[in-house]
C-alpha cells in the first residue's frame, strides 16, 4: 500500500528523522484556525501520485486568500484523476542544499539497497538519465543490518561538512529503521534539506508499505480509496464470501465491456485464459474467479451476477486441472442459474478435477431437459483452446442474432 | 540424474499437522517420495498418515533422521522462523510453500540461506515434482497427476496451477517432463528461472526447457541477460528453452503488481512489462508462445531442429 506524504512523514517522524511541520486540511473551516499572519505555508494536495509540483498541485500561499483558494480549487475534486481529501499546509523551509535518500529492494540481487544522491528535488529517474555518477547505490546486508561502512560509502563522494555528515549518518540509520520496523517495501525522501543552520529535515515522503506485513505494523492507515467506484456488480459479488471463508468466489470481480461471460478458477490460470480470450478476439464482460473448493451456493452467487449482465454472446467456465476443488459440486452452482435463467447463448466449459465424470453427466443431462448450448471439455482440451472456441461460438451466435459487433 | 531432487531424496514437512501440510502429506506418500519426518511446535510424539511429528527440526535430526530437503507450509508470521530453523539446521534444499511472507523476512532468510549456502526454491511455491522419482509440495496432486508423464522436458514456472497445465500441454504433444520445478511468483525469489535453467543444463535427462513467466519482477529479464553473456562467452546455452508470458490482460486493463514507484526504475528500468520480457527473451534465442497450448508444439519443433528429438 502506498502512502501519502502526510503519512509517509508520519513514519519518519516516529523513527526521529525530522519532516517540515504542516497542518493537514481536510475542510474549508479548518483555514480558520491558522494565523497567517506570522507565516507562509506550502500547499500540497495529498494524493498517491507522483510528480505534484509538476501538475501544479503545489503552490506558495502566504495569506488567507490565497490559502481559501487552493482549498477551494482542489479539496474534494478529482487531481489527475484522484479525489483529494487533503491540503497538507506545510511550513515554508529556507532550503540550502537538497539531498535524495531512498530505500528498497534489488530483486534481482534479493538484498535491500540504499540509495543516496547530494543532488535531490529532482525526479531520480531524471537524474539517473543526466547525471548517473550522482547517484550511489549501497548493498546492505539485512543479516547486519545498516553499518557505518555503508553510511560512509554512501556519503564517499560528498563533500559535506563533518557536522553535516554526523546529521546524514543519523538520518541514514533513522531511515533504515523506519524501513524494517514499518515493513516497508521502499521509502524515499526527496528532498531531505539541509537548512541555513545545518538541519536536516524532509519535506516530502514516498513510502510503500508492504501489505503481507499490515498484521503486525502498530500503525495502521485508513484503506487506500479505489481509483474508480465500484460497480453495483463488482459490490457484490466482493461480499460473496463474508458469510462463508470455505474458498473464494468473487472476490476478484471487475466489470468490463465485453460481451462474453467468465468464470475462472486459479490465479495464473484465469490470467492466462484472459490473455488468450483477448489474443483470439474474444471480449470479456467481466473478470472473477472462484477457487479453493468453495460451496454450490457461493458459485451460483458468483454465476448469476456474472449473468445479470445484458446482452451476453457466451458464456466461458474455466480453469486448470482442480486439485480438490469438486467439480460437480461448483458446476452445480453455475447449472442452478442455467436452469433458471435459460440463456439461449453458448456455454463452454472446461474443468477437470475431483468428480469431473458426476459433472458431466449432470451438465449432458440438463443439456437436454433444458435445451441449454452446452459444450463441456475436460483435460483433453487445452485450456487455452476454450477461449477459441468460446469466441467462435459467441460470433455465430451474434451472426445468427443480426447482432453487428 | 535429475534436478534438485531424486528418488533417494528424504523430506521433512515444517507445518505437517496443518490442513494443507497434511493434505500435502497424504499426497506425497502416495507418490511414493520418502517423507520421514514432521515438524509442528508443540505436537512431537503425535504421528500424520504414519509420519513422525517432532517439535523441531532439531528433535527430528536427534531422532537419526537425516533430512535433504524441508518443505515449508507453516502460515506466514511463523515462516521465518521455520525457515532459519531449517538453515541453521543445514537442511540443504528448503522448498516454500507459504504465501504472502512479509518481504523483510524474506529478504533476512535469502541473505542466512546465501550466507551458509542453502538452496531455496519458493515462496509461493506449488513444490517440486521429479516425474517418475518423486515429489514434494501439493504440485500434481490428486486428479491432476494425469497431467505428468515421464519424458525429457524440463518445466519451470511462476504459477503453481499453470506448472501442471504446462505440463498437460506437453503430455498431450507426447512430451513428458523431466522435473516440474514451481518458482513463485514473489518479489524476492529463492530461485529464478536463470538459477533453474543452470540445473537443467547438466542434467542428462532434460533435452529442453518450457517457461511459464508473468508480468512484474526481473526474473525473465535476467535469465535472457545470463543467455546472451553465456552466448557473447562462447559457451552457448545448447537445449531450446521455449517460454509462455502471460499478464496481456492485466497490462491492457492496468492491473499491475504495486510500482516500486521512482527508485524502483533506477533497478528494473523498463523491465517488467510483458513486451519487455518477450522482447528480451527473444533476443536471447528463447522461442515464445503466443497462445499457451502452443509451448508443445513449439518445443517439439524445436527439438528437431537441435537434432534432440
Amino acid at each position: 500500500m502506498k502512502l501519502k506524504e502526510f503519512e509517509g512523514k508520519e513514519l519518519f517522524t516516529k523513527s526521529g528523522i525530522s519532516t517540515s511541520k504542516g497542518i493537514l486540511i481536510r475542510s474549508l473551516d479548518e483555514l480558520n484556525q491558522i494565523d497567517f499572519n506570522t507565516s507562509t505555508f506550502i500547499a500540497k494536495v495529498q494524493t498517491l501520485q507522483g510528480g505534484r509540483g509538476k501538475k501544479r498541485g503545489v503552490r506558495i500561499v502566504s495569506n488567507r486568500q490565497d490559502a481559501e483558494a487552493f482549498v477551494n480549487e482542489f479539496l474534494g475534486k478529482e487531481f489527475h484523476g484522484e479525489l483529494v481529501q487533503e491540503i497538507l499546509l506545510d511550513e515554508k523551509i529556507e532550503i540550502l542544499k537538497e539531498l535524495y535518500l531512498g530505500l528498497l529492494f534489488d530483486t534481482k540481487k534479493r538484498v535491500p539497497i540504499f540509495i543516496f544522491s547530494e543532488q535531490g528535488g529532482v525526479d531520480i529517474e531524471e537524474l539517473q538519465l543526466n547525471s548517473p555518477n550522482k547517484i550511489i547505490v549501497e548493498e546492505i546486508n539485512i543479516l547486519k543490518g545498516l553499518t557505518k561502512e555503508n553510511c560512509e560509502e554512501l556519503l564517499s563522494k560528498s563533500s559535506f561538512t563533518e557536522e553535516v555528515n554526523f546529521k546524514l549518518q543519523k538520518v541514514m540509520k533513522n531511515l533504515w529503521k523506519c524501513f524494517t520496523q514499518f515493513d516497508c517495501k521502499m521509502l524515499e525522501v526527496n528532498p531531505l534539506v539541509i537548512t541555513k543552520d545545518n538541519s536536516l529535515i524532509a519535506i516530502d515522503s514516498v513510502v510503500v508499505l508492504d501489505d503481507d506485513a499490515n498484521y503486525r505494523r502498530e500503525i495502521k492507515f485508513s484503506k487506500r480509496m479505489d481509483d474508480r467506484k465500484k460497480t453495483p456488480r463488482e459490490i457484490a459479488a466482493n461480499k460473496i464470501d463474508e458469510n462463508d471463508p470455505k474458498g473464494v468466489a468473487g472476490k476478484t470481480f471487475i466489470d468490463l465491456d465485453g460481451d462474453i461471460g467468465i468464470l475462472t478458477s486459479g490465479g495464473g490460470a484465469s490470467m492466462t485464459l484472459m490473455d488468450a480470450l483477448l489474443e483470439y478476439g474474444g471480449k470479456a464482460a467481466n473478470f472473477t474467479e472462484y477457487s479453493g473448493d468453495p460451496s454450490r451456493e457461493k458459485v451460483q452467487q458468483l454465476t448469476r451476477i456474472v449473468l445479470s449482465k445484458e446482452n451476453l454472446s457466451g458464456l466461458l467456465v474455466a480453469g486448470v486441472i482442480a486439485n480438490f476443488t469438486n467439480i460437480k459440486e461448483t458446476l452445480t452452482g453455475v447449472a442452478d442459474v442455467l436452469i433458471e435463467l435459460k440463456p439461449d447463448y453458448p456455454i463452454v466449459i472446461r474443468r477437470a478435477g475431483p468428480h469431473d465424470t458426476e459433472a458431466k453427466i449432470m451438465l449432458a443431462e440438463i443439456k437436454d431437459n433444458y435445451g441449454l448450448d452446452i459444450h463441456y471439455f475436460d483435460e483433453k482440451t487445452p485450456m487455452t483452446k476454450s477461449a477459441e472456441i468460446i469466441v467462435e461460438l459467441s460470433k455465430k451466435y451474434k451472426q445468427k442474432k443480426g447482432v453487428t459487433q | 540424474m535429475s534436478i534438485l531432487i531424486n528418488e533417494n531424496t528424504k523430506y521433512l514437512i515444517q507445518g505437517i499437522t496443518g490442513k494443507q501440510g497434511t493434505r500435502a502429506a497424504i499426497d506425497m506418500l502416495k507418490l511414493g517420495a520418502k517423507l520421514i519426518a514432521g515438524v509442528t511446535p508443540k505436537k512431537g510424539g503425535q504421528t500424520v498418515q504414519g509420519v513422525p511429528v517432532y517439535n523441531s527440526i532439531k528433535e527430528a535430526q536427534e531422532a537419526g533422521k537425516i533430512i535433504d530437503c524441508s518443505v515449508v507450509m507453516v502460515p506466514p508470521r511463523f515462516a521465518k522462523g521455520a525457515i532459519v530453523e531449517a538453515i541453521e539446521s543445514k537442511v540443504p534444499i528448503i522448498n516454500i510453500i507459504t504465501e504472502n511472507i512479509p518481504i523483510h523476512d524474506m529478504a533476512y532468510c535469502l541473505a542466512l540461506a546465501r550466507e551458509r549456502q542453502v538452496r531455496i526454491i519458493g515462496a509461493t511455491s506449488a513444490g517440486i515434482y521429479s516425474v517418475g522419482k518423486s515429489k514434494c509440495g501439493p504440485i500434481a496432486s490428486g486428479k491432476s497427476k494425469i497431467a505428468v508423464c515421464e519424458g525429457p522436458i524440463g518445466v519451470i514456472s511462476r504459477s503453481g496451477g499453470m506448472s501442471c497445465e504446462t505440463a498437460l500441454v506437453l503430455t498431450q504433444t507426447g512430451l513428458g517432463q523431466s522435473s516440474i520445478v514451481s518458482i513463485g511468483s514473489d518479489v524476492l525469489m529463492g530461485s529464478t528461472f536463470k538459477e533453474v535453467v543452470e540445473l537443467f543444463e547438466n542434467d542428462s535427462e532434460t533435452e529442453g526447457i518450457v517457461l511459464f513467466g508473468e508480468i512484474g519482477g526481473t526474473s525473465e529479464e535476467d535469465l535472457a541477460n545470463w543467455l546472451i553473456k553465456k552466448k557473447n562467452e562462447e559457451k552457448p546455452f545448447t537445449k531450446p528453452i521455449v517460454a509462455f508470458i502471460s499478464g496481456k490482460f492485466a497490462e491492457n486493463l492496468g492491473v499491475q503488481n504495486v510500482s516500486l514507484g521512482h527508485a524502483g526504475a533506477i533497478i528494473e528500468g523498463n523491465t517488467g512489462t510483458r513486451e519487455g520480457k518477450v522482447r528480451a527473451l527473444k533476443e536471447a534465442g528463447v522461442i515464445v508462445a503466443e497462445y499457451h497450448h502452443e509451448v508443445g508444439d513449439l518445443m517439439k519443433k524445436a527439438l528437431i531442429e537441435n537434432n534432440r528429438a
